[in-house]
């Protein structure tokens, strides 16, 4: 009946989209009705009229119905509420009784990738909210200042280490002066490359503490309004009104006053620092971990300690930056005498302090800046890994309602409409995901600490119950219970109910159904290669940077500031009665971050270079890291330095010479050409005794840079450090003995002994972590594709069952049979690695370009992620189907 | 007394009139014919509900035909109480036909 009546209308029919729109707005209820009118309707106009005005008219007829008469009434289906209760009884059932494991697999899969997506979530806010917890953040600036190729992240001032106060704050001053500038402020963190770099004692009434998180300021007000701390005690106008004041952190105050600070009245109260009296103005609450300083404690004095220091200002909304830029540069001698005479400046540049944190290049800056190929690798994983738990939900579900079509077969015969089957299924959906809630939030509360250590950042478990990542969790689980039942839902609510009852798709529906999946498969695949390449060629990086040779010796060998050469020189001569003590030296320290580098040329030469970097260190130091020269033997009581180059240094210079690297040896070389003196007329003159080998003395990021050394031999006035070699089997001893010598030499300054070998490994801790954080992603990925892959090859292996019988029957082996199960799969995986391999690589040389040496990305990577991801596949398949494999044929085939 | 607007009034009227069954469709093509204004289907079965709600017609679903794709059509009969507000209605304006002073 209804295909005749097709059949008769199939020349004049309305257009079928209208149609359908109609059919979705409208009520069941009101359907029938309407469009049989509508049809009617229609037929009449295109006897009466033309077609073209039968569809105007019909398609403005739908659009007139679409109101709220024609919607669902609620009211009109009585038996709709009491249906949730069944919906929910029947989820429960299915979700706890029935499929037990199933529903454990979900669960856990659900909450593992909500919750890796909320933490890296919460740590992509915390770089990205950079600074900006301060008020009027846009509005603040901090002034750099380029000093021949580098610009430094300070500004200097003007008689560098011996400038008094009022010099020290001549910038700060003047801006303070300017129109459109609200407020200006300086400062230095002791940790910072421009600090003291050292530790402190402070002593109490009662307590000594060693403390190295001390930040220096003398323009205190004008930090407080800038740069506002929280006072938990004291007040934020007093503390800073007079110098000689501290402010100290919360849990300073808690190492120096204990545990009941807040009951004592600590303003009266002066500690030492070394041998200065402060007095305590007040106790605050640390910065926040996403502020581009940090302190333990504010020093509060008339000069800071340093050449320079980090200058910020803040300017009304109204005026143009560029303008107070411009207005900075116009008056750069009236700041710094001289400025634009010396052809060494190259300016000052203003960078907003929301930008600090993505800034690069800039030298001696606070914190590390972001690492925006981490933050964009992380991102791409959340992605990844919720679109790997959307896809596995979505074809857990298909495969769990294949089993239960005719349990919606005689749901359906007993009157339940495609939207009534649509509920169900999605109640049951959204019911599992939402209780992945607790789950998600205690593994976030519970990875928390660890991804801080990792990351090196500091974000408080209170993040978690930001409004932000409360809906961030609401959202995702909300969107992953819609999308595990949206599938089923689209292939079973509008089924006829005869094919669900006989529980079968047809054919074109199940190949449908598997195109689908097989891309969801595949796209699983990718991201599960891609991130398994990308964690092996971060492993392989910092193994070789590991076992790359460094070109110097850091065994054994520990190092510590000291204060002038007459300590070191006590120190030295009692140490040296140890015997388990190699050498003793002072000077370089191999692994450190790029500083100031000088011009140089050769002499009776014009061409200058830029890129030098000048290193001061005693002969003994040198031998302690193997790094020998003959020419160290001109050495005596008259000749009190020699001056090497190394194999860097030696080409370039070679080059200028049109010589051989050898001839440079005798040569001169002038450091600093433009630098005018009465001893040398301009620069520096050394000659080149000899030239070593290119050795490490940067981390691995910056690549060889031309090095000039001067080897002193240790009778001279300017020494700040103290290297120990030691063959030591019981290291804690020879620390103690070093320690004790030490303190009984030096009383004001806390003894700071590091290895070398740890100094050299932290140097990489950050790339190492996100190594390890990536590679405990791609597991995570790994784990999640293989609950989907179990999911897709049982269902395959189910609706197989009698191709299985037969093909046994036939005479095919158990292998062959596995063997053309896993086939498709082997396929999926050669695809996704072919597409894999362009992202991979790029991604990985994006990442290895931030190391001046680095392996190459190769194609091996991706084909031993291939590798695993196939032996991976090919268990699975064999573990889940083995036993239809081995079935007798008989079983299976004897059902019907 | 209950209010029936003007087009409540004549689709009551018309459904009365109306000798084949009245159902959407037909009951906007009867209102054409006599008022001579076209009215959309939608509008009718807006008019249609709220006269069923107000008790003055009764529906029963009726066959299907070919030209409604199989559809069935909803048939609407007056009530007694459809009946009796026409005639009430018919009475009030009956009175006052009968005080217009001069109609020319």
């Amino acid at each position: 009946m209804v295909s005749n009546t097709q059949l008769i209308m199939s020349n004049t029919n309305p257009p079928a989209w209208a149609r359908s729109f109609l059919r979705l707005f409208c009520s069941e209820e009101l359907i029938e009705e309407i469009e049989g009118d509508l049809l009617e309707a229609y037929q009449y106009r295109t006897k009466k009229h033309s077609r073209i005005k039968a569809d105007v008219w019909f398609i403005l007829d739908v659009l007139r119905f679409f109101k709220p008469y024609s919607f669902e009434k609620y009211s009109r289906s009585k038996q709709y509420l009491p249906m949730w209760n069944n919906y929910l009884k029947i989820s429960l059932r299915n979700l706890f009784a029935k499929s037990l494991h199933h529903t454990l697999i979900n669960l856990l899969g659900i909450s593992i990738g909500i919750s890796t997506t909320i933490l890296i979530g919460m740590y992509v806010q915390h770089e990205y909210t950079y600074d900006q917890s301060f008020p009027q953040a846009s509005q603040k600036y901090r002034i750099v200042n380029q000093y021949r190729d580098q610009v430094y992240a300070c500004m200097f001032f003007g008689d560098y280490f011996s400038s008094d106060e009022s010099t020290q704050k001549a910038l700060v001053d003047y801006l303070q002066l300017q129109d459109g500038i609200v407020n200006a402020c300086h400062f230095v963190p002791n940790n910072s490359s421009i600090g003291p770099n050292r530790k402190w004692y402070i002593r109490t009434a009662e307590k000594q503490l060693v403390m190295d998180e001390l930040l220096f300021t003398n323009t205190g007000e004008a930090f407080q309004q800038m740069f506002p701390s929280e006072f938990l005690m004291g007040d934020p106008i007093g503390a800073f009104s007079h110098y000689q004041t501290v402010v100290v952190s919360e849990s300073t105050a808690v190492k120096l006053f204990g545990p009941n600070w807040s009951s004592m009245d600590l303003l009266q109260t002066q500690i030492q620092i070394q041998d200065e009296t402060f007095s305590v103005k007040g106790v605050v609450k640390a910065p926040p971990s996403n502020a581009h300083f940090s302190f333990d404690m504010i020093v509060h004095q008339n000069q800071i300690p340093s050449w320079g220091a980090y200058t910020y200002f803040e300017k009304t909304p109204n005026v143009n930056v560029a303008a107070i830029s411009h207005q900075l540069k116009q008056d750069a001698d009236l700041i710094y005498p001289g400025y634009s005479e010396d052809i060494l400046h190259k300016g000052f540049q203003v960078i907003p302090l929301t930008n600090i944190h993505f800034t690069t290049g800039l030298l001696y800056e606070i914190k590390a800046i972001a690492n925006t190929t981490y933050i964009q690798i992380f991102l791409v994983v959340a992605l990844v890994i919720m679109l790997a738990i959307w896809i596995n939900y979505a074809n857990l579900s298909i495969a769990k309602y294949t089993s239960r079509q005719r349990e919606l077969g005689v749901r359906k015969v007993l009157g339940a409409r495609p939207k009534d089957i649509a509920h169900q299924i999605l109640t049951e959906s959204t019911l599992l995901s939402f209780m992945t809630i607790p789950v998600s939030l205690g593994l976030c509360y519970w990875l928390l600490p660890t991804l801080n250590y990792l990351l090196e950042v500091e974000m408080s478990h209170r993040l978690l119950i930001q409004p932000i990542s409360i809906g961030l969790l609401l959202c995702l689980t909300l969107f992953t219970g819609i999308i595990g039942g949206l599938y089923p839902v689209l292939l079973y609510s509008g089924k006829n109910l005869l094919k669900l009852v006989k529980g079968k798709l047809n054919s074109h529906q199940s190949r449908y159904l598997f195109k689908t999946r097989y891309v969801l498969l595949t796209s699983q695949f990718l991201m599960l290669i891609g991130l398994m390449s990308l964690a092996l060629i971060i492993m392989q990086q910092m193994n070789f940077i590991q076992t790359k040779s460094k070109g110097f010796d850091s065994e054994g060998i520990v190092y510590f500031d000291i204060d002038g050469a007459e300590k070191y020189q006590l120190l030295k001569s009692r140490l040296e009665q140890l015997p388990e003590i190699e050498g003793i030296g002072t000077g370089m320290v191999p692994g450190q971050n790029m500083y100031n580098q000088l011009t140089y040329k050769m002499q009776d030469h014009e061409e200058v270079n830029a890129d030098g970097t000048y290193i001061y260190t005693s002969m003994e130091s040198m031998e302690l890291y193997g790094l020998t020269s003959p020419s160290y033997q001109q050495l005596s009581n008259e000749t009190a330095r020699v001056f090497v180059i190394n194999e860097v240094a030696a080409k370039k210079l070679a080059t200028i010479l049109g010589k051989e690297m050898t001839a440079l040896i005798g040569e001169t070389v002038v450091l600093e050409p433009e630098w005018e003196n009465e001893e040398f007329g301009f620069g520096h003159p050394h000659i080149i005794s000899d030239i070593i080998p290119d050795f490490d003395y940067f981390t691995l990021k910056y690549a060889h840079q031309p090095l000039f050394i001067e080897v002193h031999n240790q009778k001279d006035t300017w020494i700040y450090n103290m290297i120990v070699k030691a063959n030591s089997s019981n290291w804690v001893n020879t620390l103690d003995k070093i320690e004790g010598e030490y303190l009984k030499i030096e009383k004001d300054q806390p003894l700071d002994i590091t290895f070398l070998d740890s100094h050299l490994q932290k140097l990489y801790t950050k790339d190492r972590n996100a190594g390890l954080l990536t590679s405990a992603l791609t597991f995570i990925c790994i784990a999640i594709s293989i609950m989907g892959l179990i999911g897709v090859v049982d269902f395959v292996v189910q609706s197989k069952r009698k191709e299985i019988g037969i093909r046994k029957v036939f005479g095919a082996s158990v292998l062959a049979i596995l063997q053309s199960l896993s086939k498709e799969y082997l396929i999926m995986v050669v695809v996704a690695g072919v597409l894999a391999a362009p992202i991979f690589w790029f991604t990985a040389k994006k990442w290895l370009d931030g190391f001046a040496y680095h392996i190459v990305p190769s194609i091996s990577t991706v084909a031993l992620a291939m590798l695993t991801t196939t032996m991976i596949i090919i268990g699975v398949v064999i573990i889940r189907s083995s036993r239809s494999a081995n079935q007798n044929p008989i079983e299976v085939l004897r059902y019907e | 007394m209950i209010q029936l607007g003007y087009l409540e009034e004549t689709t009551l009227l018309l459904i009365m009139v109306m000798e084949e069954e009245a159902y959407g469709f037909s009951v906007s093509q009867a209102y054409f014919d006599h008022t001579g204004k076209s009215i959309s289907i939608s509008a009718v079965h807006t008019v249609l509900s709220r006269l069923e709600k107000k008790g003055f017609i009764i529906s029963e679903m009726g066959g299907a035909s070919l030209e409604r794709g199989g559809r069935r059509k909803r048939i609407f009969r007056p009530t007694d109480e459809g009946k009796e507000v026409i005639r009430e209605i018919k009475a009030s304006r009956q009175k006052l036909w009968s005080q217009i002073p001069n109609l020319s």
